[in-house]
């Protein structure tokens, strides 16, 4: 049943691969090309940055309350990108946006991405009955397409942002548990493990001080590659009504909001959308960054 | 290949019963109570015993347990709550929608994804420099923007397509260029770093010292070791489209499953939710099985691995 694991491809498996496409070491990218990745994204993330940043300085309630008077105007120097069907400011709706769908996004990884570490590592470590049980949860949830098993879990938990954050997280963690568990057993069976064993060593001191500094880089990487990806997905599901939900202003909802004036105001699905397209490019291009530089083989 | 083949259909049991039982608890694990969520705050609780007598939620967990494995064993889904039509009729009906759109997809994507990352791979500079920027831009693309301004740019301004709805066929070629930006993309990158990682191979220089053709060296070398672990790929694809098209269905008005889902989801439907994703969840369980043993069959080395 183990073998399961490296045999079949999950939608969370991106960075176990290309890990191990490049430790058999054929990408012939040129540091420089990898630096300009860096450089690009990090250009590219400074708008959610300096957005979110602004939306901290806006007083509480200014993206919500309506104003009919100047809906749908163009933009002007009170309202720069224009204002929605409500009269609402497009600007300070975007940056709050961008505020929700980061911490979101990077909250949901971060949750996911310990529990599927612990999970992975302790059944990659303990093996037998655990590791079973632990490969089998971790399979059935991969069955389901991501957005599918989140999108199922909001209509049975109902819809707000604590529920889109357990949705997301439960159809997250899965990737991390197959990836931990992977690089543990791939450890389990080496001569420092063995010395540590002999020496005594508590197996959690052996998992916690000497197991995972040795998969924290993959672990990142594959946390790095998946923040976009769960940004794509909440943009997805407050697209679609069951994401975050109204007042509170998201990229995805904007864009469906929008859509009713894509003829008379098309700059209110353009402009969300530009968003989303920039800060999800951005954390692409780091994360393949990143994955560049943690390869041990080309340090 | 024998014994891969048995190992391989075990893993794919256990796992689907792991989705059957997933599924079936999806609906226990509710909040509060599900029949009063399905029939609203103002409902008779007369109203509510039948519906729940109906549903067989008021018998103990594991004689419902028992029967819901029966019915699906006969492919009985229920009734849904909404129209009283049965399940099975509404996913199957609207799975041919899905299918058909997900082949479509399928087919431009992987019919200009596959070139297009085998050209950038073999072409250092320029043009396989712009294809890879072009396939990582493209892949960042959120579908449910893309959706709304192939509209915008195709069906409003040009006048070209229809807007939305499924009467002809031409209602497809919108939905099925939406959902084929992603999968080309995501072909071009995979494809461009396979080719990229067999290029290097001490075998292709091997061949290209006995003095073949570049040309041969590609065609018959370089591209068939390079694409055989793709199919995985492709499938997982696949299954991503039959199960993951609910953006893209929803804004064009395709009946297929992905909007059944959300059209069930808005109307508390519980069984066709459950229906759906049982569906979607058993279609990718198959689809990678299907591609592990396809992978199998034409690479050796897949199939020794194992033991």
């Amino acid at each position: 049943m183990g073998s399961s694991l490296t045999s079949r491809p999950a939608s969370g498996d991106d960075a176990a691969r290309g890990w191990q496409r490049r430790r058999h070491g054929h990408s012939d990218r040129s540091t420089s090309a990898v630096d300009a990745r860096l450089g690009a994204g990090l250009l590219l993330l400074a708008l959610p940055a300096v957005l979110t940043l602004y939306s901290m300085l806006l007083p509480v309630d200014s993206y919500t309350a309506a104003s009919l008077p100047e809906r749908l105007s163009g933009p002007d120097w009170r309202h720069p990108l224009g204002t929605d069907e409500l009269g609402r400011d497009v600007l300070r709706r975007i940056s709050v946006g961008a505020r929700v769908s980061l911490v979101l996004s990077v909250s949901v990884v971060l949750i996911a991405g310990l529990a599927g570490l612990l999970v992975g590592s302790t059944a990659g470590y303990g093996g037998g009955a655990v590791d079973h049980t632990a490969v089998f949860l971790v399979d059935t949830f991969l069955s389901f397409p991501p957005m599918l098993l989140a999108l199922a879990l909001v209509a049975v938990l109902g819809t707000g942002l604590t529920q889109l954050f357990v949705g997301l997280a439960i159809s997250t963690w899965p990737g991390y548990a197959r990836i931990a568990r992977s690089l543990v057993v791939a450890l389990r069976g080496r001569g420092f493990v063995e010395a540590l064993r002999a020496l005594g060593a508590s197996n959690t001191r052996i998992i916690f001080r000497h197991l995972l500094p040795h998969i924290a880089g993959p672990m990142l990487v594959q946390a790095m590659l998946d923040v976009p990806a769960v940004l794509l997905m909440e943009g997805g599901m407050s697209f679609l009504g069951l994401g975050v939900q109204p007042p509170d202003p998201s990229w995805g909802a904007m864009i469906d909001e929008g859509r009713r004036h894509l003829v008379d105001d098309p700059a209110l699905v353009v402009v969300p959308g530009a968003a989303v397209l920039l800060t999800v490019l951005g954390l692409n291009l780091l994360g393949e960054a990143l994955a560049a530089r943690m390869d041990p083989r080309r340090a | 290949m024998g014994r891969y083949v048995i190992r391989r259909l075990v893993v794919g049991a256990v796992v689907l019963t792991g989705v059957l039982l997933l599924t079936f608890l999806l609906i226990h694990c509710m909040p509060g109570d599900p029949v009063r969520s399905m029939l609203g705050d103002a409902a008779q609780s007369a109203d509510v015993v039948a519906l729940r007598h109906r549903l067989g939620l008021d018998l103990p967990i594991a004689e419902q347990l028992r029967r819901y494995l029966l019915n699906i064993a006969r492919l009985d889904l229920g009734r849904s709550v909404y129209s009283s039509q049965p399940v099975m009729m509404l996913v199957s009906r609207s799975f041919r929608y899905t299918l058909v759109l997900a082949l479509a997809a399928l087919s431009i994507g992987t019919l200009s994804g596959v070139p297009l990352g085998a050209f950038a791979a073999l072409k250092d500079r320029g043009w396989g420099s712009a294809i890879s920027a072009a396939a990582s831009a493209a892949w960042a693309v959120p579908v449910f923007w893309l959706a709304p301004m192939l509209t915008l740019g195709l069906a409003v301004k040009l006048g070209l397509l229809p807007v939305s709805g499924c009467e002809t066929a031409v209602h497809m070629v919108l939905p099925a260029l939406t959902l084929a930006v992603p999968t080309a993309a995501y072909l071009t990158r995979m494809t461009k770093a396979r080719v990229e990682a067999v290029v290097v191979c001490d075998f292709v220089r091997a061949l290209r010292a006995r003095g073949l053709r570049e040309s041969r060296v590609v065609a018959l070398h370089v591209l068939p070791n390079a694409l055989v672990p793709l199919l995985s790929v492709v499938a997982l694809l696949f299954g991503n489209l039959l199960a993951g098209a609910v953006i893209t269905e929803s804004v064009f008005a395709w009946p297929g499953m992905g909007r059944l889902l959300v059209t069930s989801i808005a109307h508390r439907d519980y069984p066709v939710i459950q229906a759906c994703v049982l569906v979607a969840a058993c279609l990718y369980v198959g689809l990678n099985l299907a591609a592990d043993l396809l992978h199998a069959a034409l690479d050796p080395r897949v199939r020794e691995g194992l033991d």
